[in-house]
């Protein structure tokens, strides 16, 4: 269509004609319009494309997502040497409930009685009728009691998964293990030393030095002692004494870890490591020790028929004896006197760098929180010397003697006692205390302790016990209570190659039938002692000695 | 040709949309299989804890003790019942009766 211009001169003189195509421009326009319109689709879709090419074929699979593993173990078990299972992690159902879904509070408590009989009705009702969100009615319930509750059908009732540290052994090394809180971090025991290795992720068990059926026959041997001699508390050791190790260790009276909760007080102290005694004559051999080192003559006899007087204080002896003793006798015989005189014959500063090199001044080093400090006498005179020399006015731990006795009968090292396994090959930090030639003479005397002396109680047939007793009055208000005795044995054996070291020690045992009326330790503890000894040679499968191995080697004690 | 190249790029594209659909399905179904392997290695593994735990419970000494002193009258091995080859030795010869055999042999020691 071609229109005219809209000129009223267009058909005057000029001629000029314009023309203006609206068809074509309309068509020009639209064909644009359209190219754009593709491009932009053929863009769109390139690009599309392009993405999903690039998604399914360039692409390789996309990193997994992490699914959520029900992570039961968050913490680690703890085995023993052997790696019997002590202690391990178990998910529990604890039971909430969100009040505000509860219809009935009433009936619920009703129901959940029937399921859960030893909840208190009137607190659960009341807590069912508070305006809470949220409350736990019970935590760790049992698979079973979970059950009972899930057949319920109660509503607004709950179950939220949580782990918690499981005992199986029981009482078993309960002290040694420890406890953990609420949240599963470690409050005692090992549970508490060992946590952050313990709550490591990814952690495998941690390997302790015990060893379950040592540590069974300690405790089996401890809990009989106790019945039998009536005591108030029992505790007892077993070290390797070449690598420190603790093959068991109990305190009586003791707890089940699986409800400490629920433990009284002091069934919860371990007494191998937090209790202080004044542990009398099981000293003695220390301070035999000493006189060796500052070159006493062990053959020498000792005037200890004569009675000995330190600042207007007599010291006597349980065994009194009527002719002067060599250092043999005084240790079989126990002699206050004697082991008064060596002490007094070294010094004070002597006896003092001694105990403290054996560790007797500090904590025992071992990894446990729990462990009790030494009580010293306040100030160290002549007469602190004497009764220090056999056990009195110095108050330590049951471990913390057993480690230093320990040096003497392993060829004179100090190790440091450990709750953790070593490896075999594995180097512990040690150092010489004494010398190798003390140490023998030190292991033929305690020997002869149990074959010639307070010991005997302890023997063992087929098996070189060596031992020494300590029998002490617990210092009470006024001076020393004649009737409350501390009674302790540490056995060392075998003889012709010491490996292990027993240390049982009796709070206040009395007399029984069998003891003719003695509470003293060659009556309690060293019979205890010899027990467990025995019952560790079949555990351990060891080889009797022969005569010959049991015979001492070295001087003889000779009256 | 334009109409051509057109209709193979299409054809390109619904081959990958194809693709895509195909490999993410796979994804999804073996991610959901995986999740529940995880989930049953977790029961598993929660179910062997709880086992080894009632097998340590059911093992532990103490038990272990008291029932065999109650069915079997067992009691801690006392070491008087172990003997050393020494003693075996001497108590069945080695070599047939009325032989000498001098005094090699050695009787294991017990002592104390």
């Amino acid at each position: 269509m071609i229109e005219p211009h809209n000129d009223t001169n267009a058909f005057s003189g000029s001629r000029r004609v314009e023309v203006i195509d609206h068809e074509y421009a309309a068509i020009t326009e639209g064909r644009t319009r359209i190219i754009i319109g593709v491009l932009v689709f053929g863009l769109v879709l390139f690009l599309l494309m392009a993405r999903l090419a690039e998604v399914s074929v360039l692409r390789g699979p996309k990193a997994r997502a992490a699914f959520a593993v029900n992570s039961v173990t968050p913490r680690a078990d703890i085995v023993d040497r052997n790696g019997e299972i002590l202690v391990t992690t178990l998910e529990t159902y604890s039971l909430y409930a969100e009040p505000s879904k509860v219809w009935d509070p009433a009936q619920t408590t009703d129901a959940l009685l029937a399921a859960l009989p030893d909840l208190d009705p009137a607190v659960v009702e009341a807590r069912l009728s508070s305006n809470k969100s949220f409350i736990f009615i019970k935590r760790n319930l049992t698979p079973r009691e979970r059950q009972a509750v899930f057949t319920l059908g109660m509503p607004g009732l709950g179950f939220r998964v949580e782990p918690r540290r499981i005992y199986p052994r029981g009482r078993l090394a309960a002290h040694a293990l420890g406890w953990t809180d609420v949240d599963m971090a470690g409050a005692a025991g090992s549970e508490r030393a060992f946590d952050a290795e313990l709550s490591a992720p990814g952690a495998a068990p941690k390997k302790l030095s015990l060893d379950m059926r040592i540590q069974f026959a300690l405790d089996d041997e401890l809990r009989k002692g106790m019945e039998r001699f009536a005591a108030k508390a029992v505790s007892g050791v077993v070290l390797d004494i070449h690598t420190g190790e603790i093959l068991a260790m109990a305190s009586m009276p003791d707890f089940d870890p699986n409800r400490f909760g629920t433990a009284m007080p002091q069934t919860r102290l371990n007494r191998a490591t937090m209790a202080t005694y004044e542990l009398g004559s099981t000293f003695k051999p220390l301070t035999m020790a000493l006189a060796l080192e500052h070159g006493v003559d062990p053959e020498v006899k000792l005037p200890v028929q004569k009675p000995v007087t330190i600042r207007r204080k007599t010291i006597n002896d349980d065994h009194k004896s009527n002719v002067p003793m060599g250092m043999f006798d005084i240790l079989a015989q126990s002699s206050n006197r004697g082991a008064a005189l060596y002490a007094l014959d070294v010094g004070e500063a002597g006896q003092r760098d001694f105990l403290r090199k054996l560790g007797l001044f500090d904590r025992a080093p071992i990894e446990l929180a729990e462990t009790a400090a030494p009580q010293l006498p306040r100030e160290w005179q002549d007469l602190t010397t004497a009764t220090i020399s056999y056990g009195h006015g110095i108050a330590v731990t049951p471990l913390a003697l057993a480690s230093a006795l320990s040096s003497l009968v392993n060829g004179g090292h100090y190790v440091d006692p450990t709750l953790q396994y070593v490896s075999l090959g594995q180097e512990r930090p040690r150092r010489r205390v004494i010398s190798p030639d003390t140490a023998a003479t030190m292991t033929d005397m305690m020997r002869y302790v149990v074959t010639d002396g307070t010991g005997r109680n302890a023997a063992v047939r087929g098996y070189g016990v060596m031992g020494k007793t300590g029998t002490a009055e617990k210092p009470g208000i006024d001076g020393y209570q004649k009737k409350k005795l501390v009674s302790s044995f540490v056995a060392a054996f075998p003889y012709s190659e010491p490996k292990y070291l027993v240390f049982i020690a009796y709070d206040e045992p009395q007399p029984a039938s069998g003891t003719h009326g003695y509470a003293t330790a060659g009556w309690n503890a060293a019979p205890t002692a010899g027990a467990v000894v025995s019952r560790m040679v079949t555990i351990l499968g060891m080889k009797r000695e022969s005569a010959t191995q049991i015979a001492r080697s070295a001087q003889s004690g000779g009256h | 040709m334009r109409k051509g190249a057109t209709f193979i790029l299409l054809l390109v594209g619904f081959a990958l949309i194809a693709t895509l659909y195909v490999i993410t399905a796979r994804t999804q179904r073996a991610g959901q299989e995986a999740a529940r392997l995880e989930r049953a290695l977790a029961q598993e593994r929660a179910a062997i804890t709880v086992l080894s735990a009632e097998i340590a419970h059911l093992e532990s000494p103490a038990r272990l003790s008291a029932l065999s002193e109650k069915y079997l009258e067992l009691r801690p091995t006392d070491p008087e019942q172990i003997i050393s080859l020494d003693d075996v030795i001497v108590r069945i010869p080695l070599r047939a009766a009325g032989v000498e055999t001098g005094a090699e042999i050695g009787v294991g020691g017990e002592d104390d």
